[in-house]
């Protein structure tokens, strides 16, 4: 072979090697390991993550608690807070009760008796038991049976809304995403609260595989 | 516990060989539990007998035992799966499923999304609604997932490598398809908001690969997003999908203000992915040979509702499937083509070349660089990855409607333009609330698909699973599967 043969060879086998990219490592986890579930985790997307529930609920609750035309008044007033009043408006799949139920319980156990809470999500059961007492079938428990049921002074409304955009060139997806909450006074219509926006703007480049 | 019981649970532990090392020390709790519910009770002056030396030495020979057996089938069997492990998986599983499952449960990792998919899909047809809801929700995790730094996503675009070698996630057309099919489960459950974030998605991901808004031309993933913000009461929202959906396809009109009903059909099987260009480096799609009817009558059977529904076509698979910009996959494909056919072509040259010199040592030398070349030719791997979900549509057809669904008997005729197509339904189901229903209706069965993953390469499979860290992400994936 002479030596413009083996440049040659040489030159079109370091170009073929050249083109295999380096096997990037991945880090594995052995066995099951336990994640703080507020730290950023592993798999985060884009997206709503689980460290944004601890977030928003935190900043709901400090942001209400120190609102005193709701918490200060004479007799505390009682709020519905459930999942189906909260709206995601999104292109991500999401678990709306992970979130009311977050600030349901934050807001109770902060409130300190400031806040009461009414279940509309438990309405069966209470009527089921209420009935069976009614009837005979079970004794009267140590609350009065004829006690009306408890009507709601205000409701926790929300909306989750996004802005998604991508660029092809670099394979890029962006969103930004805000939450809001609000109180509607469940008498006249009026909005008495509106927290604080919870935002934020995440991005991710996508593999040439994956698009 | 007596000898007798420690005896007994023994036995049976010796008989949990099939059992993963992460479920062992499950396996030996219950093969213990067993013995101890199917032994005789002891009597009362055994139980008084009880050495709790010779019980823990027991256990502990039990525990050794149990290793042994553990690291035997893993010298034997690697990281799984294990003898009788498929057949417990698939023990408490919808028989018509069972061939699909045992395909996802062997598939592993790399072809998860796409066994996924059909499993999900033949789920609904069969009204195993957990399983298609869980089904769904694995597939769309991975197709979320981001893969940069992943070893099989690099190994794809390796000149030595095939493309297969990645976890399949699919075209944009068959994620998007994975998101309709969740979005319509949602439908289903009446959960709206969920069901528009899925069609929002599937726009999503359909345009992928191009800028903006544009290339969001999925008409029925549209008006699917329009009728859930129908049904969540977002009147504006609705109108806007709806105004999109009808700008992209005339046929597509918003519904009338009373119709309280939305039927779903799918017509045909979808397109069929094929490797095209000189080296199998393109991939190119082509209709399949059973996408006849593209047409729907639905006929009330009880009589009680007089109208024929005739749902128009929303959307085609084959042309959101061809009407795409390129993949980026294909610039490199078409770059290890490329470098293929010159590496063939360099090494033709050489070997010609050495034929014609006059000295041995230059023939010689000739020769072997020429046919070192075309080792590293034929070492190149730069084929398409024509994995595909089969059981996909080819037409996604949309109506809406005023109706009694609860009292609606389906009677379909089937058509190919004005031509009478024998076909009886493959799947139906009814769901929504008192205000939204949706009907979903299916021509071709996705129950009746082989087993087999479809366009898998056998080679790679076997290679990409002789992998130590593609053996532990399948055992990861075979774990996870517990909740289907």
């Amino acid at each position: 072979m002479t030596i413009r043969q083996f440049g040659l060879l040489a030159a079109v086998t370091i170009a073929a090697l050249a083109a295999t990219p380096a096997m990037a490592g991945t880090k594995r986890i052995e066995g099951v390991q336990d994640l703080d579930p507020d730290s950023k985790a592993y798999n985060d997307g884009v997206g709503i993550a689980s460290r944004d529930i601890a977030a928003i609920s935190d900043a709901i609750v400090r942001d209400l608690l120190n609102y005193p035309e709701v918490i200060d008044r004479p007799l505390p007033p009682r709020v519905i807070i459930q999942a189906s009043d909260l709206r995601n408006m999104t292109m991500q799949r999401f678990q709306r009760d992970m979130l009311t139920d977050a600030l349901r319980s934050q807001l109770n156990r902060s409130a300190r008796g400031k806040l009461r809470f009414i279940s509309r999500e438990s309405a069966e059961v209470v009527e089921q038991e209420r009935a069976m007492k009614q009837d005979g079938f079970v004794s009267a428990g140590t609350t009065d049976p004829n006690r009306m049921r408890s009507g709601a002074d205000y409701r926790m409304v929300g909306k989750i809304t996004s802005i998604d955009t991508r660029n092809v060139g670099t394979g890029t997806q962006q969103r930004f995403t805000q939450i809001m909450f609000e109180l509607v006074d469940l008498t006249t219509g009026d909005i008495v609260w509106t927290g604080e926006p919870y935002k934020f703007k995440r991005a991710t480049d996508m593999d040439i595989v994956d698009q | 516990m007596t000898k007798t019981t420690l005896r007994t649970g023994l036995c049976l532990l010796a008989l949990t060989v099939a059992a993963p090392l992460h479920a062992q020390s499950a396996t030996t709790t219950t093969a213990a539990t067993t013995a101890a519910a199917t032994s005789t009770p002891p009597a009362p002056a055994a139980a008084a007998s009880v050495d709790p030396v010779a019980e823990r030495k027991a256990a502990e020979k039990a525990a050794k035992e149990a290793q042994r057996q553990q690291a035997e089938l893993r010298r034997k069997y690697g990281e799984g799966p294990y003898p009788g492990q498929v057949e417990a998986f698939l023990a408490n599983k919808p028989e018509k499923l069972r061939p699909l499952l045992s395909t996802l449960y062997l598939g592993g990792e790399r072809n998860a999304v796409l066994n996924l998919d059909r499993v999900g899909l033949a789920a609904m047809e069969a009204g195993e609604w957990t399983i298609a809801e869980h089904a769904f929700d694995m597939a769309l995790t991975r197709i979320e997932a981001v893969y940069k730094k992943n070893v099989q996503a690099e190994q794809a675009k390796s000149l030595f490598k095939n493309e297969a070698r990645k976890d399949f996630k699919g075209e944009p057309y068959e994620r998007a398809m994975s998101y309709y099919y969740r979005g319509l489960l949602y439908l289903r459950a009446a959960d709206f908001d969920n069901a528009r974030a899925s069609f929002l998605a599937a726009l999503f991901q359909d345009s992928i690969n191009m800028d903006g808004d544009r290339g969001q031309d999925f008409a029925s993933m549209n008006y699917l997003a329009g009728w859930a913000s129908r049904c969540a009461g977002d009147a504006g929202d609705a109108r806007e999908q709806f105004d999109r959906a009808t700008k992209t396809n005339a046929a597509l009109v918003a519904p009338a203000n009373d119709a309280n009903t939305l039927l779903v059909a799918e017509l045909g099987y979808g397109p069929v992915k094929t490797k095209g260009g000189a080296k199998g480096e393109l991939l190119e799609f082509k209709s399949h040979t059973l996408d006849v009817e593209n047409q729907l009558e639905l006929r009330d059977a009880s009589g009680t509702f007089q109208p024929v529904l005739k749902p128009v076509e929303a959307s085609s698979l084959v042309y959101q499937a061809t009407e795409r910009d390129g993949r980026k996959m294909d610039g490199v494909l078409k770059g290890k083509a490329q470098t293929k056919a010159a590496l063939e072509a360099s090494s033709q040259a050489m070997m010609q070349a050495a034929m014609m010199q006059n000295n041995s040592g230059g023939m010689l030398g000739g020769m072997l660089g020429g046919a070192m070349l075309g080792l590293f030719a034929g070492a190149a791997h730069v084929e398409a990855d024509t994995r595909q979900w089969d059981s996909l549509p080819s037409r996604i057809m949309i109506q809406t409607q005023k109706m009694d669904l609860a009292k609606f008997k389906p009677a379909a005729q089937f058509r190919k333009d004005a031509d009478a197509v024998n076909l009886t339904p493959a799947g139906y189901f009814t769901g929504g609330n008192d205000r939204c229903k949706i009907a979903w209706l299916r021509a071709r069965s996705a129950l009746d698909m082989p087993a087999a993953t479809p366009g898998d390469d056998a080679g790679v499979a076997k290679a990409s699973a002789s992998r130590k860290d593609v053996q532990l992400k399948d055992k990861a994936f075979r774990d996870s599967l517990a909740q289907l």
